[in-house]
């Protein structure tokens, strides 16, 4: 078989499969955007041109969205990867040996492996005000009770911890496997030099781990722009529009409530183009820092 | 060689001859696809599913979804006309949405007569009503009923409170948390969540939805008083975010002294297994306002869906499950079950297993209830737009206030009519 057979036979099937689970829906959602298909009303659907993105931008509550997810993003991807990648692998990586480090191991894994709106249901359970066991145990000292889910001030930060919890042990244990394959030889050279601790790890190992890692930074930036399940379950975007998030916004109004399925694909959209756009920005920026 | 051939041809012909009757029967045999919501009453009449399955060779399949996803999948099935779903769990809430959408057939022209639908409580089967086409057939009701701490009052020697004034003074008298709160009412918002249970408020202090234009009106000071009443029973609830079932769940585990809830919710607050306060609990009718005492209802009910019954085949069986499911012999047994308010028949409530299954204080309370029942949300189909959007509104007032956070009624009412014109406008 020559390259470009070989090219035709495994290539064009895996594009095909490609357009029509990726790039037909996102087709049909930007044909939609510039509609005005509403579920809940029987008039002819005809198309009103860049009307929704023009709505858009004078919608208080998707400029709420907008800010809500940013926010989301950079708590939850900053805060996994301090704690996960910052503060957790070195201290296992340097004090944890043998069969106790595959504990840990296996332990970090945890979190992840539960399903997400499992995960949520126990989480609010804890959270409660009245029969959560986190407010049981701050009343010993005299605390609370605290409405971590329903007090519009704390409920984007008592949702994201939930989150950070679920990342940060699994980037931990992801990165602890990364340090493993660094050469000895390099971090003793370091020593050798007088390096400090943090100094081996700022200028000698993190930088050598930088690639792979990227694939898990990214892996994390976008689920957190997709946090849709842990959220709708937690606090379904309450109190008010205090954790609505974009994609919780858009499914209230393309179907949660209502039925503007056209306005909900301007959102995706903008959602998505807002995605590449950060993705490219946060891209280029570690790269360049990495060089 | 030749002879395993022979085997495998053999094999082929004996399995076509045993498969092909089967398929030919299972094309013959219809399908309904009910689309629902989790309700006990629906577990139980699950298990007696066969008896009407055998009898008409239909085959029936629940898909169960919680109340506000049911609410959208409905819409979304109806909508797009694809047509998914046969029958149609419907409420008070989107009736006029899906009558002035074409998506349900007039219940009455496929519901069998055996069934007799003139047995069903005239009010409920209004509010299933549009224009005077009935679209679904009543299968259980909703209205307010106290709830209240017997043991807790006499101990005390409270009164039961007759007004809102004298509640708001029983709740506070008793809030002591967290060991006991007050009161418990739903926060959460949402057109069906706490937008439903704060419109009786509105009703009572003099408020109303929509001028005698039609002009949406719900930022008037009396309503502005009505937030102000409710913001102080949700200062004394267990949380500012209660859902329907939270309140309730509240009262049963013994941390709450009284409730104005969902008379079908004694049916849980009876039940020994679930509720600690099961033999601890008096009922009363709703406290009065300044306008009297009102009490919303709901009713939820079962329609044939336009565009999951495309034949003539599908309405008639349709019609066929949905006459069997809210039959008589149906109710009397969610009466002897346990269920028996999820009820919407004259006959049942007139029965004797009825008056046995219940107390008479309570029984006493559901009759004063229903004299005072009022449809308190508007029935129209932008309503549940109007209402998410009022609800999200009254859930920040109430975590705000909860949190001890300033807040201002008149600016969100103001907000939520503005976005109630722009819906109205756009239709």
């Amino acid at each position: 078989m020559t390259r470009k057979q070989f090219f035709l036979v495994f290539m064009i099937p895996t594009f095909i499969i490609l357009f029509f689970l990726a790039f037909y829906p996102l087709l049909n959602a930007f044909y939609y955007s510039l509609q005005n298909w509403d579920l809940r009303s029987s008039r002819p659907i005809r198309f009103v041109g860049l009307k929704n993105y023009i709505q858009l931008f004078t919608d208080a509550r998707f400029l709420n969205s907008l800010r809500i997810s940013l926010l989301w993003s950079v708590i939850t991807v900053g805060f996994s990867v301090f704690f996960g990648a910052g503060l957790l692998a070195p201290l296992i990586n340097d004090n944890a040996k043998g069969s106790f480090r595959t504990i840990c191991l296996f332990i970090f894994i945890i979190p992840a492996l539960l399903p997400r709106v499992g995960a949520a249901y126990m989480w609010r359970l804890m959270y409660s005000s009245s029969i959560g066991i986190i407010n049981y145990f701050l009343s010993f000292f005299g605390i609370g009770p605290i409405g971590f889910l329903e007090n519009p001030s704390y409920a984007l930060y008592s949702v994201a911890a939930i989150d950070i919890w679920q990342w940060s042990f699994l980037i931990a244990a992801l990165t602890i496997i990364l340090l493993q394959d660094i050469p000895k030889e390099i971090i003793e050279a370091g020593s050798l030099d007088g390096a400090k601790r943090w100094q081996l790890y700022r200028f000698i190992i993190f930088p050598v781990i930088v690639p792979p890692f990227l694939s898990i930074f990214f892996i994390k930036m976008m689920e957190s722009l997709r946090s849709f399940d842990f959220i709708f379950v937690l606090t379904a975007g309450g109190p008010g529009v205090a954790t609505e998030t974009l994609d919780m916004y858009a499914y209230w109004q393309g179907i949660g409530s209502a039925g503007r399925v056209s306005y909900a694909s301007s959102m995706s959209i903008v959602m998505l183009v807002i995605t590449i756009i950060l993705i490219t920005i946060v891209w280029r920026g570690l790269v360049r820092w990495h060089e | 060689m030749k002879k395993s051939l022979f085997v495998l041809l053999l094999i082929t012909i004996t399995m076509s001859l045993l498969i092909i009757p089967g398929l030919a029967s299972a094309q013959n045999k219809i399908t309904i696809n009910v689309l629902t919501q989790p309700r006990r009453e629906w577990e139980l009449l699950e298990q007696y599913l066969p008896e009407f399955e055998e009898k008409e060779n239909i085959d029936v399949v629940f898909h169960y979804f919680a109340e506000l996803e049911r609410r959208s999948k409905s819409r979304l099935d109806a909508s797009t006309k694809a047509g998914q779903y046969q029958v149609y769990y419907i409420d008070e809430a989107n009736v006029a949405e899906f009558a002035v959408n074409n998506w349900l057939i007039p219940i009455k022209d496929y519901y069998p007569e055996e069934y007799d639908f003139a047995d069903f409580s005239e009010p409920l089967v209004a509010v299933l009503t549009f224009n005077d086409i009935t679209y679904g057939a009543p299968m259980t009701f909703e209205g307010n009923v106290m709830f209240y701490r017997k043991d807790l009052f006499e101990r005390d020697g409270i009164a039961v409170p007759q007004t809102l004034d004298e509640y708001l003074e029983v709740v506070k008298h008793f809030h002591n948390p967290p060991e006991l709160y007050g009161t418990a009412v739903r926060g959460l918002r949402g057109s069906g969540m706490n937008v439903w249970r704060f419109s009786p408020y509105l009703k009572m202090f003099g408020g109303q939805y929509l001028d005698e234009n039609g002009v949406p009106a719900f930022n008037s000071p009396e309503a502005v008083k009505a937030v102000e009443y409710y913001i102080e029973l949700i200062k004394h609830s267990p949380s500012p975010t209660l859902s329907w079932s939270d309140a309730m769940d509240n009262f049963n585990a013994g941390k709450v002294a009284i409730v104005e809830y969902a008379n079908l919710k004694m049916d849980y607050t009876m039940d020994p297994k679930g509720s600690v306060v099961y033999d601890k609990v008096g009922y009363s009718k709703p406290a009065a306002g300044p306008m009297g005492a009102i009490s919303n209802t709901a009713v939820h009910g079962l329609g044939i869906s336009v565009a999951g019954c495309p034949t003539e085949e599908l309405k008639a069986a349709a019609g066929k499950f949905i006459g069997w499911f809210t039959s008589k012999e149906n109710e009397i047994r969610k009466v002897v079950a346990g269920s028996g308010l999820t009820n919407a028949r004259k006959s049942t409530f007139a029965s004797s297993e009825f008056a046995a299954a219940y107390p008479a204080e309570f029984v006493e309370a559901q009759v004063e209830m229903m004299k005072i029942q009022q449809m308190c949300i508007l029935q129209i189909p932008e309503w549940p737009e109007i209402g998410d959007y009022l609800g999200i509104k009254l859930e920040e007032l109430f975590t705000k206030a909860y949190a001890g956070q300033s807040y201002d009624i008149q600016a969100a009412l103001d907000d939520a009519v503005a976005y109630a014109k722009e819906v109205l406008g756009k239709k």
